[in-house]
């Protein structure tokens, strides 16, 4: 199965692409989240409720919306300061030159296999933020540069937003045994799709084949 | 209680293949869809930060999930613009309409979101729990966008000195919004009972043209001046979520609306205790500027000074004004050399008589004080004078109060001038070869000079 990818390129500041990263993923995992499941002896289950908050960017000119868990904003939070600290350390290496990365949030499933062979994991769907570094010169374009950000990843919630309505691939509701499978159920008030953040410094392909495709896969099994 | 599990009785079966059992589910999915999208928009144009907590158990109030709260003035205007009646196929959109209104009464509609039903694009068997799931990711999508167009950033800006947001809940077609506006359909949730669609449009730009019938405005007319002057609240949330109690879906609160009127709009202002919100106007009929109706003020101009009576207040008090620039007959003139020397005026009558026959009324005069004009106060009196003054300093004193009558450098005749200048040229003309051998002599003198 192929997964559903879709790409997003922007060029910006060093200092915005932590804020860039957190307000698309944030955005993404809102949608991709749900309350957690309690079972009940019939097999039935009830689903807890999911909080949001409104969150302010301090470089770019945005408000967006995420999940009121304080395990989900770090976890984020983490990848994205590390994505950005990743990215300007690079372009401080090579003294102000354009530098450019990708960092990808990939939701997927676990498919268990038969002994002796390992579960694999299967991505379903895959969001890559492929971003450049630039360095401005003076405090004017700045300023024209933190409103243009926040217009771009407006454009960008709304097709996230858009695309997440549209009738598509989503796993089916677990059983209680399976849910692990489908979810991630380490976090304490919410339950969203089994999720990964990854990120590296190269260009990613826009799109799979199928020998990056198996890489990846034996990759992801052996690091998980 | 809004529970995944279902259970389902053979009680009947209705049109479209559901149990009635799932037709009243479903209704009340459609039912509460409608008012929790209603609650996400207004709530997102308050001006104030929304946050929610996580909640591992769900509370019996949390549908589709999600810690939505309930403003109950909200709720029961929801409930009035659908009657009673569920937004079914057939029926028109339920609309949410947001305004900018200013201080002067000026409103301008921002974005309508509406939700709309057709034909389901497939057939039902039965209800599963992806309506209900996918119903809940359509409002996070919602709730998502309600962040990104204008309207959020300018209801953080509002404030009652200078603009409000309003909004206005109906069913019904929305207004139109100009040419500069954007439409986007924010998701789609596909049910037994039809396909329900979430549209947004929202202008793009807040400068009106004049094909609206109004004047250019700039696009950053309502941006604010300053922020620590201003409280930008569009509802009073806590004191209304401090005063509902019991059921939070409204259905067993006491409607809080002041205005029966369905289309009235609805003012949120979190005004300062004491003061009255602004009574609103039927919307329908101000969902344009105008700038027909009397004198305007800016829109950051203090809006007390509209009820004061300018006439009055920038009328000119009737000041008595010394009159500067008088024509005089030059026989008035004589008159007051009389007067005020007492003196020989021989040469003064003499420059009169040759110019009288000339010129009467038309030499200006420079500034002169009419005594007639003035009060002469007689308590004062001359300094250093004795008492009687109209001898000495104090008639110097009066003569120079103002400047004299007239000069008579300025008085002299032009026909006398223009002889005393013909005499002298032609004085020169006889002179001039005496001129000639001075220039001569001092040229040869020169030349004499260099060579030693």
């Amino acid at each position: 199965m192929n997964a559903r990818t879709q790409v997003f390129e922007m060029a910006l500041e060093g200092r915005q692409v932590e804020e860039a990263v957190s307000s698309l993923f944030h955005t993404l995992l809102f949608h991709r989240t749900l309350g957690k499941f309690h079972y009940q002896q019939d097999g039935k289950y009830t689903v807890g409720t999911v909080g949001y908050e409104d969150t302010d960017c301090d470089f770019v000119d945005l408000t967006y919306v995420r999940c009121s868990s304080g395990e989900m904003q770090r976890i984020v939070h983490k990848e994205a300061t590390a994505f950005s600290e990743c990215l300007r350390s690079q372009e401080r290496e090579t003294q102000g030159q354009a530098r450019s990365g990708h960092i990808s949030l990939t939701f997927y499933q676990t498919k268990k296999a038969r002994w002796p062979f390992p579960s694999e994991n299967i991505p379903w769907e895959v969001w890559n933020l492929r971003m450049e570094i630039m360095t401005l010169a003076s405090e004017i374009e700045r300023q024209l540069y933190r409103e243009k950000v926040g217009e771009l990843l407006a454009e960008k919630i709304l097709y996230i937003a858009e695309s997440m309505n549209r009738p598509s691939y989503v796993p089916k509701m677990p059983n209680q045994p399976e849910l692990d499978l489908i979810f991630d159920t380490g976090f304490v008030d919410i339950q969203p799709y089994l999720f990964k953040i990854s990120y590296g410094t190269s260009p990613v392909l826009g799109s799979f084949n199928m020998g990056t495709t198996v890489r990846r896969l034996l990759k992801d099994t052996l690091s998980i | 209680m809004a529970t995944a599990a279902m259970s389902y009785q053979s009680s009947g079966i209705t049109s479209v293949g559901l149990t009635i059992q799932e037709q009243k589910e479903i209704e009340k999915y459609v039912k509460f869809l409608s008012q929790k999208m209603v609650q996400v928009i207004v709530q997102s144009r308050l001006g104030e930060k929304v946050c929610t907590p996580c909640k591992a158990n769900a509370s019996p109030s949390d549908w589709f999930n999600l810690g939505i709260e309930d403003i109950p003035e909200v709720v029961v205007e929801t409930k009035k613009a659908l009657k009673g009646q569920l937004l079914a196929i057939g029926s028109p959109p339920l609309c949410v309409e947001i305004s900018l209104k200013t201080v002067e009464g000026d409103s301008l509609i921002l974005e309508n979101w509406c939700l709309s039903v057709n034909e389901t694009s497939e057939p039902f068997n039965r209800l599963s729990y992806t309506v209900y799931s996918r119903m809940s990711l359509l409002l996070k999508s919602i709730i998502s966008v309600s962040r990104i167009t204008p309207a959020y950033k300018l209801s953080g800006r509002q404030g009652a000195d200078s603009f409000v947001l309003c909004y206005r809940v109906f069913c019904g077609e929305p207004h139109g919004l100009g040419t500069s506006t954007k439409n986007c359909t924010i998701g789609q949730v596909d049910t037994p009972i039809g396909l329900y669609s979430v549209l947004l449009s929202y202008r793009t730009q807040l400068a009106l043209s004049p094909k609206d019938g109004a004047m250019l405005v700039k696009s950053d007319h309502f941006d604010h001046l300053t922020t620590d002057q201003y409280s930008p609240r569009f509802c009073r949330a806590a004191d209304r979520r401090r005063d509902k109690g019991g059921d939070s879906s409204g259905s067993g609160s006491e409607p809080v609306a002041s205005d029966d009127s369905q289309e009235a709009c609805r003012l949120f202002v979190n005004s300062p205790p004491g003061n009255k919100a602004p009574d609103y106007q039927n919307v329908l009929q101000q969902n344009r500027f105008s700038f027909d109706d009397g004198p305007k003020f800016g829109a950051f101009a203090d809006p007390s000074s509209a009820r004061r009576n300018l006439s009055s207040e920038f009328m000119l008090p009737e000041l008595p004004l010394p009159t500067f620039m008088k024509i005089q007959s030059l026989k008035d003139v004589k008159k007051e050399q009389e007067r005020a020397s007492g003196g020989s005026n021989a040469a003064i009558q003499k420059d009169v008589e040759i110019t009288d026959d000339s010129t009467q009324l038309t030499t200006s005069l420079g500034p002169v004080s009419n005594s007639d004009e003035f009060v002469m106060v007689e308590s004062l009196k001359t300094p250093f004078a004795e008492g009687d003054s109209s001898h000495d300093v104090g008639a110097f004193f009066r003569e120079c109060q103002s400047a004299p009558v007239s000069l008579q450098s300025f008085n002299r005749p032009s026909g006398m001038a223009t002889l005393e200048i013909g005499s002298q040229l032609e004085q020169f003309e006889k002179d001039l070869e005496g001129y000639d051998d001075l220039v001569q002599s001092l040229g040869i003198g020169a030349d004499e000079g260099g060579k030693q």
